[in-house]
Protein backbone atom coordinates (compact mmCIF):
# COMPACT_ATOMS: atom_id res chain seq x y z
CA UNK A 1 0.00 0.00 0.00
CA UNK A 2 2.74 2.42 1.04
CA UNK A 3 4.73 1.40 -2.04
CA UNK A 4 1.75 2.34 -4.31
CA UNK A 5 1.42 5.65 -2.52
CA UNK A 6 5.11 6.36 -2.94
CA UNK A 7 4.89 5.53 -6.65
CA UNK A 8 1.89 7.85 -7.07
CA UNK A 9 3.77 10.63 -5.34
CA UNK A 10 6.75 9.98 -7.56
CA UNK A 11 4.55 10.09 -10.67
CA UNK A 12 2.91 13.32 -9.52
CA UNK A 13 6.32 14.88 -8.94
CA UNK A 14 7.41 13.70 -12.38
CA UNK A 15 4.35 15.28 -14.03
CA UNK A 16 4.89 18.46 -12.01
CA UNK A 17 8.46 18.76 -13.24
CA UNK A 18 7.40 17.99 -16.80
CA UNK A 19 4.39 20.35 -16.63
CA UNK A 20 6.12 23.42 -18.19
CA UNK A 21 6.95 21.33 -21.25
CA UNK A 22 3.51 19.63 -21.27
CA UNK A 23 1.76 23.00 -21.02
CA UNK A 24 4.03 24.46 -23.69
CA UNK A 25 3.33 21.66 -26.15
CA UNK A 26 -0.42 21.83 -25.41
CA UNK A 27 -0.66 25.61 -25.86
CA UNK A 28 1.86 26.21 -28.62
CA UNK A 29 1.64 22.94 -30.55
CA UNK A 30 -1.48 20.81 -29.99
CA UNK A 31 -3.98 23.69 -29.91
CA UNK A 32 -2.65 25.45 -33.07
CA UNK A 33 -2.47 22.11 -34.93
CA UNK A 34 -6.03 21.20 -33.91
CA UNK A 35 -7.32 24.71 -34.64
CA UNK A 36 -5.71 24.77 -38.09
CA UNK A 37 -7.35 21.43 -38.93
CA UNK A 38 -10.74 22.82 -37.86
CA UNK A 39 -10.24 26.12 -39.74
CA UNK A 40 -9.26 24.24 -42.90
CA UNK A 41 -12.95 23.27 -43.14
CA UNK A 42 -14.11 26.85 -42.51
CA UNK A 43 -14.41 30.20 -44.18
CA UNK A 44 -12.38 32.26 -41.72
CA UNK A 45 -10.93 35.74 -42.06
CA UNK A 46 -9.75 36.21 -38.43
CA UNK A 47 -11.96 39.32 -38.10
CA UNK A 48 -15.23 37.37 -38.29
CA UNK A 49 -16.22 34.06 -36.65
CA UNK A 50 -15.41 30.93 -38.68
CA UNK A 51 -18.17 29.50 -40.88
CA UNK A 52 -18.13 25.79 -41.68
CA UNK A 53 -17.88 25.13 -45.43
CA UNK A 54 -17.08 21.41 -45.34
CA UNK A 55 -14.56 20.37 -47.98
CA UNK A 56 -15.02 23.53 -50.09
CA UNK A 57 -11.51 24.86 -49.37
CA UNK A 58 -9.96 21.59 -50.56
CA UNK A 59 -12.21 21.50 -53.65
CA UNK A 60 -11.31 25.11 -54.42
CA UNK A 61 -7.62 24.28 -54.07
CA UNK A 62 -7.92 21.41 -56.53
CA UNK A 63 -9.34 23.85 -59.12
CA UNK A 64 -6.96 26.72 -58.27
CA UNK A 65 -4.43 27.26 -61.09
CA UNK A 66 -2.16 29.31 -58.79
CA UNK A 67 -2.04 26.43 -56.29
CA UNK A 68 -0.77 24.06 -59.00
CA UNK A 69 1.64 26.69 -60.28
CA UNK A 70 3.21 27.28 -56.83
CA UNK A 71 3.35 23.51 -56.17
CA UNK A 72 5.20 22.96 -59.47
CA UNK A 73 7.56 25.89 -58.72
CA UNK A 74 8.35 24.44 -55.29
CA UNK A 75 9.03 20.96 -56.69
CA UNK A 76 11.27 22.34 -59.47
CA UNK A 77 13.17 24.43 -56.94
CA UNK A 78 13.55 21.38 -54.65
CA UNK A 79 14.90 19.26 -57.54
CA UNK A 80 17.36 22.01 -58.52
CA UNK A 81 18.44 23.03 -55.06
CA UNK A 82 18.57 19.93 -52.85
CA UNK A 83 20.93 17.64 -54.83
CA UNK A 84 23.32 20.51 -55.68
CA UNK A 85 23.44 21.72 -52.06
CA UNK A 86 24.02 18.18 -50.80
CA UNK A 87 26.80 17.52 -53.33
CA UNK A 88 28.54 20.84 -52.67
CA UNK A 89 28.31 20.34 -48.89
CA UNK A 90 29.70 16.79 -49.18
CA UNK A 91 32.50 17.91 -51.52
CA UNK A 92 33.51 20.74 -49.19
CA UNK A 93 33.39 18.43 -46.15
CA UNK A 94 35.66 15.91 -47.94
CA UNK A 95 38.12 18.67 -48.80
CA UNK A 96 38.05 20.00 -45.25
CA UNK A 97 38.59 16.48 -43.88
CA UNK A 98 42.13 16.50 -45.28
CA UNK A 99 45.04 17.50 -43.11
CA UNK A 100 46.16 20.81 -44.55
CA UNK A 101 47.57 23.98 -43.01
CA UNK A 102 45.16 26.54 -41.51
CA UNK A 103 42.29 24.01 -41.60
CA UNK A 104 40.19 25.75 -38.88
CA UNK A 105 40.38 28.97 -40.91
CA UNK A 106 39.04 27.24 -44.04
CA UNK A 107 36.30 25.52 -42.03
CA UNK A 108 35.23 28.87 -40.58
CA UNK A 109 35.28 30.57 -44.00
CA UNK A 110 33.05 27.91 -45.57
CA UNK A 111 30.67 27.84 -42.59
CA UNK A 112 30.29 31.61 -42.23
CA UNK A 113 27.78 32.17 -45.12
CA UNK A 114 25.23 29.93 -43.39
CA UNK A 115 25.24 32.35 -40.43
CA UNK A 116 24.21 35.35 -42.56
CA UNK A 117 20.57 36.36 -41.84
CA UNK A 118 18.21 35.40 -44.67
CA UNK A 119 17.01 38.95 -45.41
CA UNK A 120 20.58 40.30 -45.61
CA UNK A 121 21.46 37.35 -47.85
CA UNK A 122 18.53 38.15 -50.16
CA UNK A 123 19.53 41.83 -50.45
CA UNK A 124 23.16 40.87 -51.11
CA UNK A 125 22.19 38.48 -53.92
CA UNK A 126 19.83 41.08 -55.39
CA UNK A 127 22.95 43.17 -56.00
CA UNK A 128 24.98 40.24 -57.27
CA UNK A 129 22.29 39.19 -59.76
CA UNK A 130 21.42 42.74 -60.88
CA UNK A 131 21.34 42.53 -64.68
CA UNK A 132 22.96 45.94 -65.26
CA UNK A 133 25.37 46.53 -62.37
CA UNK A 134 25.63 43.09 -60.71
CA UNK A 135 28.94 41.26 -60.22
CA UNK A 136 27.82 38.24 -62.26
CA UNK A 137 26.99 40.15 -65.40
CA UNK A 138 30.02 42.47 -65.02
CA UNK A 139 32.30 39.41 -64.93
CA UNK A 140 30.48 37.87 -67.90
CA UNK A 141 30.84 41.16 -69.79
CA UNK A 142 34.63 40.97 -69.30
CA UNK A 143 34.73 37.62 -71.14
CA UNK A 144 32.42 38.87 -73.87
CA UNK A 145 29.20 37.21 -72.72
CA UNK A 146 26.03 39.23 -72.38
CA UNK A 147 24.47 37.92 -69.17
CA UNK A 148 20.73 37.32 -68.93
CA UNK A 149 18.27 39.27 -66.84
CA UNK A 150 18.65 36.92 -63.86
CA UNK A 151 15.86 38.38 -61.76
CA UNK A 152 13.51 39.48 -64.54
CA UNK A 153 13.48 36.38 -66.74
CA UNK A 154 11.11 33.63 -65.51
CA UNK A 155 13.53 30.95 -66.78
CA UNK A 156 16.33 32.14 -64.46
CA UNK A 157 14.61 32.94 -61.16
CA UNK A 158 14.58 29.38 -59.77
CA UNK A 159 18.20 28.56 -60.82
CA UNK A 160 19.26 31.84 -59.14
CA UNK A 161 17.59 30.77 -55.90
CA UNK A 162 19.19 27.30 -56.16
CA UNK A 163 22.65 28.92 -56.47
CA UNK A 164 21.88 31.01 -53.39
CA UNK A 165 20.83 27.90 -51.47
CA UNK A 166 24.21 26.34 -52.29
CA UNK A 167 25.90 29.30 -50.68
CA UNK A 168 24.30 28.49 -47.32
CA UNK A 169 25.15 24.79 -47.18
CA UNK A 170 27.54 25.29 -44.22
CA UNK A 171 25.27 23.48 -41.74
CA UNK A 172 25.08 20.40 -43.93
CA UNK A 173 28.85 20.58 -44.43
CA UNK A 174 29.55 20.54 -40.68
CA UNK A 175 27.32 17.47 -40.20
CA UNK A 176 29.08 15.68 -43.08
CA UNK A 177 32.47 16.66 -41.66
CA UNK A 178 31.62 15.18 -38.25
CA UNK A 179 30.50 11.93 -39.87
CA UNK A 180 33.59 11.75 -42.11
CA UNK A 181 35.80 11.97 -39.05
CA UNK A 182 33.99 8.94 -37.62
CA UNK A 183 34.86 6.70 -40.60
CA UNK A 184 37.34 4.15 -39.13
CA UNK A 185 40.83 4.73 -40.51
CA UNK A 186 41.53 0.97 -40.29
CA UNK A 187 39.01 0.25 -43.09
CA UNK A 188 40.55 2.88 -45.33
CA UNK A 189 44.10 1.67 -44.61
CA UNK A 190 43.12 -1.95 -45.28
CA UNK A 191 41.54 -0.97 -48.60
CA UNK A 192 44.61 1.06 -49.52
CA UNK A 193 46.85 -1.94 -48.77
CA UNK A 194 44.62 -4.04 -51.03
CA UNK A 195 45.27 -1.53 -53.82
CA UNK A 196 42.05 0.49 -53.74
CA UNK A 197 42.40 3.98 -55.20
CA UNK A 198 40.96 7.20 -53.76
CA UNK A 199 37.68 6.92 -55.71
CA UNK A 200 37.22 3.23 -54.80
CA UNK A 201 37.82 4.01 -51.11
CA UNK A 202 35.30 6.86 -51.25
CA UNK A 203 32.68 4.83 -53.10
CA UNK A 204 32.96 1.54 -51.21
CA UNK A 205 33.96 2.67 -47.70
CA UNK A 206 33.41 6.37 -46.99
CA UNK A 207 30.00 6.83 -48.65
CA UNK A 208 28.42 3.64 -47.17
CA UNK A 209 29.79 4.56 -43.72
CA UNK A 210 28.28 8.05 -43.82
CA UNK A 211 25.05 6.96 -45.58
CA UNK A 212 22.85 7.51 -42.46
CA UNK A 213 24.10 11.12 -42.37
CA UNK A 214 23.45 11.57 -46.09
CA UNK A 215 19.93 10.26 -45.48
CA UNK A 216 19.47 12.62 -42.51
CA UNK A 217 20.61 15.60 -44.60
CA UNK A 218 18.30 14.49 -47.43
CA UNK A 219 15.24 14.42 -45.16
CA UNK A 220 15.96 17.67 -43.31
CA UNK A 221 17.02 19.36 -46.56
CA UNK A 222 13.87 18.18 -48.35
CA UNK A 223 11.65 19.58 -45.59
CA UNK A 224 13.63 22.84 -45.72
CA UNK A 225 13.46 23.37 -49.49
CA UNK A 226 9.75 22.54 -49.64
CA UNK A 227 9.16 25.29 -47.08
CA UNK A 228 11.36 27.91 -48.77
CA UNK A 229 9.97 31.35 -47.90
CA UNK A 230 12.13 34.26 -46.71
CA UNK A 231 14.57 34.70 -49.59
CA UNK A 232 12.02 34.55 -52.47
CA UNK A 233 9.60 36.69 -50.45
CA UNK A 234 12.24 39.43 -50.12
CA UNK A 235 13.79 39.08 -53.58
CA UNK A 236 10.66 38.57 -55.67
CA UNK A 237 7.62 40.42 -54.27
CA UNK A 238 4.39 38.67 -55.34
CA UNK A 239 6.40 35.93 -57.07
CA UNK A 240 7.38 38.13 -60.00
CA UNK A 241 8.05 37.77 -62.89
CA UNK A 242 4.83 36.03 -63.94
CA UNK A 243 4.71 33.96 -60.72
CA UNK A 244 7.89 32.11 -61.69
CA UNK A 245 9.24 32.55 -58.16
CA UNK A 246 5.94 32.15 -56.34
CA UNK A 247 6.37 29.26 -53.91
CA UNK A 248 3.98 27.18 -51.85
CA UNK A 249 4.64 28.85 -48.49
CA UNK A 250 4.58 32.33 -50.07
CA UNK A 251 1.12 31.66 -51.52
CA UNK A 252 0.04 30.18 -48.19
CA UNK A 253 1.27 33.30 -46.36
CA UNK A 254 -0.48 35.60 -48.87
CA UNK A 255 -3.74 33.71 -48.47
CA UNK A 256 -3.54 33.91 -44.68
CA UNK A 257 -2.33 37.48 -44.15
CA UNK A 258 -2.91 39.35 -47.41
CA UNK A 259 -6.18 37.93 -48.72
CA UNK A 260 -7.48 37.16 -45.19
CA UNK A 261 -8.42 33.61 -46.28
CA UNK A 262 -7.17 31.85 -43.16
CA UNK A 263 -9.30 28.73 -43.75
CA UNK A 264 -7.91 28.34 -47.26
CA UNK A 265 -4.34 28.82 -45.94
CA UNK A 266 -4.94 26.17 -43.24
CA UNK A 267 -6.10 23.72 -45.91
CA UNK A 268 -2.89 24.45 -47.84
CA UNK A 269 -0.83 23.88 -44.68
CA UNK A 270 -2.44 20.48 -44.13
CA UNK A 271 -1.85 19.45 -47.73
CA UNK A 272 1.80 20.45 -47.32
CA UNK A 273 2.13 18.46 -44.08
CA UNK A 274 0.61 15.35 -45.67
CA UNK A 275 2.78 15.75 -48.81
CA UNK A 276 5.96 16.03 -46.69
CA UNK A 277 4.93 12.98 -44.65
CA UNK A 278 4.37 10.97 -47.85
CA UNK A 279 7.67 12.11 -49.40
CA UNK A 280 9.57 11.33 -46.17
CA UNK A 281 7.91 7.90 -46.05
CA UNK A 282 8.90 7.20 -49.66
CA UNK A 283 12.48 8.34 -48.98
CA UNK A 284 12.68 6.15 -45.87
CA UNK A 285 11.33 3.15 -47.80
CA UNK A 286 13.72 3.64 -50.72
CA UNK A 287 16.67 4.25 -48.40
CA UNK A 288 16.34 0.96 -46.51
CA UNK A 289 18.47 -0.78 -49.16
CA UNK A 290 21.04 1.99 -49.46
CA UNK A 291 21.61 3.22 -45.91
CA UNK A 292 24.06 1.24 -43.78
CA UNK A 293 23.66 1.31 -39.99
CA UNK A 294 26.72 -0.14 -38.32
CA UNK A 295 24.92 -1.47 -35.23
CA UNK A 296 21.93 -2.89 -37.16
CA UNK A 297 21.53 -6.56 -37.99
CA UNK B 1 -1.14 64.04 -40.98
CA UNK B 2 -1.14 67.55 -42.44
CA UNK B 3 2.20 68.35 -40.79
CA UNK B 4 3.70 65.06 -41.95
CA UNK B 5 2.68 65.71 -45.57
CA UNK B 6 3.99 69.26 -45.27
CA UNK B 7 7.38 68.09 -44.01
CA UNK B 8 7.57 65.39 -46.71
CA UNK B 9 6.46 67.96 -49.30
CA UNK B 10 3.69 65.81 -50.70
CA UNK B 11 -0.06 65.96 -51.18
CA UNK B 12 -2.35 65.37 -48.19
CA UNK B 13 -4.88 62.50 -48.26
CA UNK B 14 -7.15 64.59 -45.97
CA UNK B 15 -10.30 66.12 -47.43
CA UNK B 16 -9.63 69.52 -45.84
CA UNK B 17 -6.33 71.14 -44.91
CA UNK B 18 -5.54 74.56 -43.43
CA UNK B 19 -4.54 77.59 -45.49
CA UNK B 20 -1.16 77.37 -43.82
CA UNK B 21 -0.58 74.05 -45.69
CA UNK B 22 -0.94 75.73 -49.09
CA UNK B 23 1.03 78.83 -48.10
CA UNK B 24 4.20 77.18 -46.78
CA UNK B 25 4.22 73.97 -48.85
CA UNK B 26 7.65 73.26 -50.39
CA UNK B 27 6.15 72.28 -53.75
CA UNK B 28 4.83 75.39 -55.56
CA UNK B 29 2.65 73.14 -57.80
CA UNK B 30 1.00 71.22 -54.98
CA UNK B 31 -2.45 72.49 -56.10
CA UNK B 32 -2.17 70.40 -59.27
CA UNK B 33 -1.85 67.21 -57.22
CA UNK B 34 -4.88 68.17 -55.17
CA UNK B 35 -6.90 68.90 -58.33
CA UNK B 36 -5.86 65.56 -59.83
CA UNK B 37 -6.92 63.71 -56.67
CA UNK B 38 -10.33 65.41 -56.79
CA UNK B 39 -10.74 65.00 -60.57
CA UNK B 40 -13.75 63.21 -62.05
CA UNK B 41 -11.52 60.61 -63.71
CA UNK B 42 -9.79 59.63 -60.48
CA UNK B 43 -10.39 55.99 -59.61
CA UNK B 44 -10.08 54.71 -56.05
CA UNK B 45 -9.25 51.16 -55.10
CA UNK B 46 -12.48 49.30 -54.32
CA UNK B 47 -13.17 48.77 -50.62
CA UNK B 48 -13.85 45.04 -50.82
CA UNK B 49 -12.28 42.01 -49.21
CA UNK B 50 -11.33 40.32 -52.46
CA UNK B 51 -9.46 43.36 -53.85
CA UNK B 52 -5.91 42.31 -52.73
CA UNK B 53 -6.37 39.02 -54.60
CA UNK B 54 -7.73 40.83 -57.64
CA UNK B 55 -4.82 43.28 -57.54
CA UNK B 56 -2.26 40.45 -57.45
CA UNK B 57 -4.02 38.68 -60.33
CA UNK B 58 -3.88 41.94 -62.30
CA UNK B 59 -0.15 42.30 -61.64
CA UNK B 60 0.42 38.78 -62.91
CA UNK B 61 -1.64 39.54 -66.01
CA UNK B 62 0.49 42.62 -66.74
CA UNK B 63 3.62 40.49 -66.26
CA UNK B 64 2.37 37.90 -68.74
CA UNK B 65 1.54 40.60 -71.27
CA UNK B 66 4.90 42.37 -70.89
CA UNK B 67 6.74 39.05 -71.25
CA UNK B 68 4.63 38.40 -74.36
CA UNK B 69 3.51 35.02 -73.04
CA UNK B 70 -0.07 35.82 -74.09
CA UNK B 71 -1.82 38.50 -76.07
CA UNK B 72 -3.48 41.29 -74.04
CA UNK B 73 -6.89 40.13 -75.27
CA UNK B 74 -6.29 36.53 -74.14
CA UNK B 75 -4.76 37.66 -70.83
CA UNK B 76 -7.74 39.84 -70.00
CA UNK B 77 -10.15 37.08 -71.00
CA UNK B 78 -8.32 34.65 -68.66
CA UNK B 79 -8.35 37.25 -65.89
CA UNK B 80 -12.08 37.77 -66.34
CA UNK B 81 -12.77 34.02 -66.07
CA UNK B 82 -10.50 33.54 -63.03
CA UNK B 83 -11.68 36.55 -61.09
CA UNK B 84 -15.36 36.14 -61.93
CA UNK B 85 -15.42 32.65 -60.38
CA UNK B 86 -13.52 33.94 -57.33
CA UNK B 87 -15.87 36.90 -56.98
CA UNK B 88 -18.93 34.62 -57.29
CA UNK B 89 -17.56 32.34 -54.58
CA UNK B 90 -16.70 35.33 -52.38
CA UNK B 91 -20.21 36.78 -52.78
CA UNK B 92 -21.83 33.40 -52.13
CA UNK B 93 -19.93 33.07 -48.86
CA UNK B 94 -20.85 36.62 -47.85
CA UNK B 95 -24.48 35.79 -48.56
CA UNK B 96 -24.23 32.56 -46.54
CA UNK B 97 -22.70 34.49 -43.63
CA UNK B 98 -25.54 37.03 -43.81
CA UNK B 99 -28.08 34.20 -43.82
CA UNK B 100 -26.50 32.56 -40.76
CA UNK B 101 -26.12 35.89 -38.99
CA UNK B 102 -22.31 35.52 -38.66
Amino acid sequence: MSRTLARRKENAAGFLFASPWLLGIAIFMLYPVGASLYYSFCDYSILKPPMNVGLDNYRELAADAVFWKVSANTLIYAVLSLPTSMLVALGLAMLLNNKVRALPVFRTIFFLPSLVPQVALAVLWLWIFNSEHGIFNTLLDHVGISGPNWLGDPAWTKPCLAVMAMWGCGNMMVIYLASLQDVPATYLEAAELDGAGAWARTRHITLPMISPIIFFNLITGMIGVLQVFTVPYVMFPDGTPARSSYFYTTYLFDNAFKFNKMGYACAMAWIMLISILILTGIAAKLSSKHVYYEGAQ
Amino acid sequence: MEKLCLLQEKNSPLDKVSDHFWKVHGNPNIHIYDELARGKNTIRMPQMGIWPEFSEELENTFDEISLMDVTPKQALRDLQVTMQSKLDRYNARLEERRRLGL
